[in-house]
């Protein structure tokens, strides 16, 4: 995916214009009643300065190119995410969606940073790049489009965790102790071919190596219930993100006793019941959800 | 905020800047302005000189303590600002008070200079540095409104160098790039010429004059005794001894002495006498001749003068209350000239450094003293340019009959010449047609030169110009008009001064050179007055555009500029230019190098490099189209050492880095292009068997 850009515009424009539309005015006044051609001359290189200045800026607005050169697969909302960016020229980098605080960023590599307020999986950045070159008078901007390297998936920050659930009892839609368990956690029992379904992680290599198939690692049931949490959300907006938020504070909670933790929940594919292992494999997981489009099933 | 609070905001100071080369190129902004105003005469030069030592030891304490500002710095500082304001104050009042403009302008000068030399001391902050350089921009603009030469444009580009640079290591220091880079420079540079060009063209300045070309590049200067005229000091001069006094040869020119002789051959120089600043073109005017002798024009004031009178007083000198439009004229004089004030038509008013000034009935104007190269003087003059539409509807000349017939006075009755002008006036109905028809003739049938032989003794100027070879210059040329116009009865006189002279779009100035003296002919229009026919160059006194005298200024130069130092010059820069965008391309390591060079053997034997593909992978291939030259290694070893001191951390010694480079370099050379019959896939031990010189032999025979 390319970058993607709109049309320069200035910033702030009406100060520097005026100021120089009134020095330049001034200026023609005064040479031309002093008849001076040299002071006329010294006008002419005053508006030069002036025009490129004022103009100038936007060609090189125009001209700028930005790309993203590296960013973290990973992030979470409301905390800073380092961008690393390449450009053809000094600018300055404002990011929009998400946001972050403005950097001036000279020609080649550079980072910048971006604050996401919403959960979720981020394909691209929204920035606005501005540049005053040559002399720095006017600043002129355009808003562009990058397509990031990989996808940022952005987890909701941890809310506060729910009791009830972290006793023991159902909350609603979001734990369901009724689903069937999974046997893959467990003590180790031994391996068994593959059968489609298996998640790739119980994948035994030695074994598949030994036997010329692909083998998976079966266990024994564990004695005590793995906690498992259903996660269905109302919606993809701020709603969700709530719900998300109590969610992954209960699963921290959840974590800090036990690992793992069963989580279900709905993601673009369809629903994706797996296990999550640490902190980082639940916001994750919460990033992907999705709201529930169909039956709650 | 509240008003207070964002003042306050606004005159934090900002953080300290580090740039050197914007420091440098502000200090020399200033120093630049400083010395344009020494230069023009607004600054002494010890003054000038301590003010530029000053800025540059004011500029180093300020960088020295950017960060950690003396404290009280400011309130000295400000005591000193006082003090030059008060000393501007006091400098003014005691001049001419504040209402003359033109002597503010010293004291002005001075002001800013002391100012700017204050603030130097106190320039921490990238805005600091910014009012330095506006600074520079208000010092050269005062030297600007005294420029009157070319030689300042030497000030111009260099303060606009100065500006430049300061301007684009602001943006660099803004935008952490640091020092401009050169295309910036360049761009900047052009966009700054171009746009000063346009401004130049399209601003509304005052405007220019016709171009008369004369062909009349005589050397040699002929001085004549101090004939008729005033003679004298501005305080004690006698009247009237003589009609001009001081130096009446300028430039070889003999017609500002008492008599305009057509039988003396003066030689033209180049040397420029005055210029001016006018609203627009005119002939400026020295003198005017009413009586003709056969040989030389005279005043009949001269020698029976009823009307030279002195006006006193000092400037303003009111001279008369003629209509029309006024037309200011400013003469700065370059050469010591005699005690002549020019002007264009008709003076109404003079101002002019002395106590008293002569004027006689025809409206010339002499000084109590000739006058010294510097001098200068304005002259408001009445200009009444009447159509050719209004002065064909001018009833017949009538004067009183002392002027009728002084001005149509001849030596004696010109049977020939009358014939002539009745017969080429036969169809003329009017005055300006019997002109206009005598000029016509004289422009098809007279030749301008003035390479003429000497006036024979005893004879008539006229008859011999227009009944010898018809060969002259515009003495003879104008008188033969006069003389014919006289014989028709139709009040004439002759007039001396100067042609417009070339027109200096960017000092606003006509340059006047000896080479534009001329004399031409006055006609009498009632209701008009006095104008002006130039029998000499049928050259109309149109206005051009700036644009129009820029561009045939620049076309003349190009037809100046010598070819091949130039075509050498440009293959010069175009060789720099090219090695230095070569350097910039180049790789930056040895690696790289070897990467770029491999990628061109594979593409030169015609095998596309994969962008996920590995340097060694690459090598591979190139390895397998191929041998490698005689006496190198293969690609395969290039490239592992290439990545094995990229990715390997093994540093490689510039003699190895430079043989690798070369290896890879050669590879790239002597790699064989693809032969056009090779089939797709078919690459492998039978092509690698071959040498790459062999192999378009192999595909030929395959």
């Amino acid at each position: 995916m390319r970058p993607r850009g709109g049309w320069p515009r200035p910033t702030k424009a009406f100060g520097p214009i005026a100021g120089s539309i009134v020095v330049l005015l001034g200026w023609t006044a005064v040479a031309h009643n002093s008849g001076s051609g040299w002071v006329q001359a010294l006008g002419g290189l005053l508006a030069g300065f002036v025009v490129a200045g004022l103009v100038g800026p936007s060609i090189a607005c125009a001209r700028l190119r930005v790309s993203v050169e590296s960013n973290p697969g990973d992030g979470t909302v409301g905390r800073r995410v380092a961008i690393g960016v390449r450009a053809n020229g000094p600018l300055r980098i404002e990011p929009v969606v998400p946001p972050g605080p403005a950097e001036v960023l000279g020609p080649g590599v550079g980072r910048f940073a971006v604050v996401p307020t919403r959960r979720g999986p981020l394909g691209e950045l929204t920035i606005v790049v501005a540049s005053a070159a040559p002399f720095g008078i006017l600043w002129w901007r355009k808003r562009v489009v990058v397509p990031l390297v990989r996808p940022l998936w952005v987890a909701p920050v941890a809310g506060p965790p729910d009791p009830g659930l972290l006793a023991g009892s159902t909350l609603g839609a979001i734990l369901d102790r009724q689903v069937p368990r999974d046997a893959r956690f467990g003590e180790p029992r031994g391996v068994r071919p593959y059968e489609a379904g298996d998640p790739r992680r119980l994948v035994h290599w030695p074994a598949t190596a030994h036997r010329g198939e692909l083998m998976v690692r079966e266990a024994e049931r564990p004695e005590a219930a793995v906690p498992e949490v259903w996660v269905l959300l109302p919606d993809d907006g701020p709603a969700g993100d709530l719900v998300a938020e109590r969610a992954l504070g209960t699963l921290l909670a959840l974590l800090a006793r036990s690992a793992p933790v069963m989580l279900a929940t709905i993601e673009r594919g369809g629903s994706c019941v797996e296990p999550v292992y640490s902190p980082t494999d639940a916001g994750r997981r919460l990033a992907r959800a999705v709201a529930n489009r169909g039956s709650t099933g | 905020m509240s008003l207070a609070g964002r003042i306050k905001a606004a005159n934090k100071p900002g953080p300290p800047e580090h740039s050197v080369l914007l420091r440098v190129a502000a200090t020399g902004a200033l120093a630049v302005g400083i010395a344009a105003c020494a230069a023009e005469g607004e600054l002494s030069v010890v003054v000038a000189g301590a003010s530029i030592v000053a800025v540059v030891l004011g500029n180093l304490f300020s960088y020295r303590r950017r960060a950690r500002p003396l404290p009280g710095l400011k309130v000295v500082l400000a005591v000193v600002a006082v003090v030059a304001f008060w000393r501007f104050y006091l400098a003014i009042s005691a001049a001419h008070g504040v209402t003359n403009l033109a002597a503010v302008e010293g004291p002005l000068a001075v002001l800013f200079t002391w100012i700017q030399v204050t603030h130097s001391f106190d320039v921490p902050s990238r805005r600091d540095l910014a009012f330095s350089l506006a600074g520079s921009v208000t010092l050269m603009a005062v030297a600007a409104a005294q420029a009157l030469d070319m030689t300042f444009a030497l000030y111009v580009i260099a303060w606009a160098v100065c500006a430049l640079v300061g301007m684009t290591a602001m943006w660099g220091s803004i935008s952490g790039v640091g020092r401009p880079r050169l295309r910036t420079l360049v761009v900047g540079a052009l966009t700054l010429v171009v746009v000063a060009l346009a401004c130049i063209i399209a601003l509304p300045a005052p405007s220019v004059s016709s171009r008369l070309v004369f062909p009349s590049a005589i050397g040699g200067d002929v001085s004549i005794a101090s004939p008729a005229g005033l003679e004298g000091t501005a305080s004690g001069a006698t009247f009237p001894v003589h009609a001009g006094s001081g130096r009446v040869a300028v430039g070889g020119f003999l017609g500002f002495a008492g008599p305009l002789d057509t039988a003396v051959r003066g030689a033209l120089g180049r040397e420029l006498v005055f210029r001016v600043r006018a609203t627009q073109p005119s002939f400026w005017v020295a003198e005017t001749f009413d009586n003709w002798d056969g040989q030389s024009w005279t005043e009949v004031a001269a020698k029976n003068h009823p009307g030279w009178r002195e006006i006193g007083g000092g400037p303003p000198f009111a001279l008369s209350s003629a209509g029309g439009a006024q037309d200011i004229q400013t003469f700065y004089l370059v050469q010591p000239g005699p005690n002549l004030v020019f002007h264009a038509e008709v003076a109404s008013s003079v101002w002019f450094p002395a106590q008293r000034l002569f004027v006689d009935a025809d409206g010339n104007i002499r000084s109590g003293t000739s006058m010294g190269s510097g001098s200068i003087y304005t002259v408001v003059s009445s200009v009444d340019n009447a159509t050719t539409a209004e002065l064909a509807e001018a009833p017949a000349p009538k004067l009183s009959p002392i002027d009728q017939a002084r001005l149509t006075e001849l030596p004696h009755p010109y049977p020939r010449v009358a014939a002539l002008a009745a017969k080429i006036t036969a169809h003329a109905t009017n005055t300006e047609a019997k002109v206009l028809a005598l000029e016509h003739w004289m422009s098809i049938h007279t030749r301008y030169t003035t390479d003429i032989p000497p006036l024979p003794k005893g004879a008539d100027t006229v008859d011999e110009f227009l009944f010898g070879d018809r060969r002259g210059f515009c003495e003879q040329i104008s008188t033969s008009l006069a003389v014919m116009l006289r014989t028709l009865g139709i009040p004439t006189r002759e007039a001396t001064g100067y042609v417009p002279g070339s027109y200096n779009p960017i000092t606003d100035l006509y340059s006047v050179q000896a080479k534009d003296a001329h004399a031409w002919v006055q006609v009498w229009f009632p209701g008009f007055g006095w104008q002006s026919f130039d029998p000499t160059a049928l050259v109309a006194t149109v206005n051009p555009s700036p644009a129009a005298t820029l561009g045939h200024d620049a076309i003349r130069a190009l037809h100046r500029v010598p070819p091949v130092p130039t075509v050498l010059v440009a293959a010069a820069l175009a060789l720099a230019f090219f090695v230095a965008r070569r350097r910039s391309q180049a790789p930056a390591t040895p690696q790289a190098a070897v990467s770029a060079a491999l990628e061109r053997a594979a593409r030169r034997a015609g095998l596309d490099p994969a962008p996920s593909e590995s340097l060694s992978g690459l090598a591979a291939r190139i390895d397998a189209h191929g041998p490698p030259p005689a006496g190198r290694p293969d690609a395969r070893a290039v490239a592992a050492v290439a990545e094995e001191s990229a990715f390997g951390g093994r540093a490689l010694a510039g003699a190895v880095a430079d043989r690798l480079v070369s290896d890879a370099r050669a590879l790239a050379r002597r790699t064989s292009r693809r032969s056009p019959g090779r089939r797709p896939g078919q690459r492998g031990s039978d092509a690698a068997s071959a040498s790459s010189n062999e192999a378009p032999a192999a595909s030929r025979g395959r």
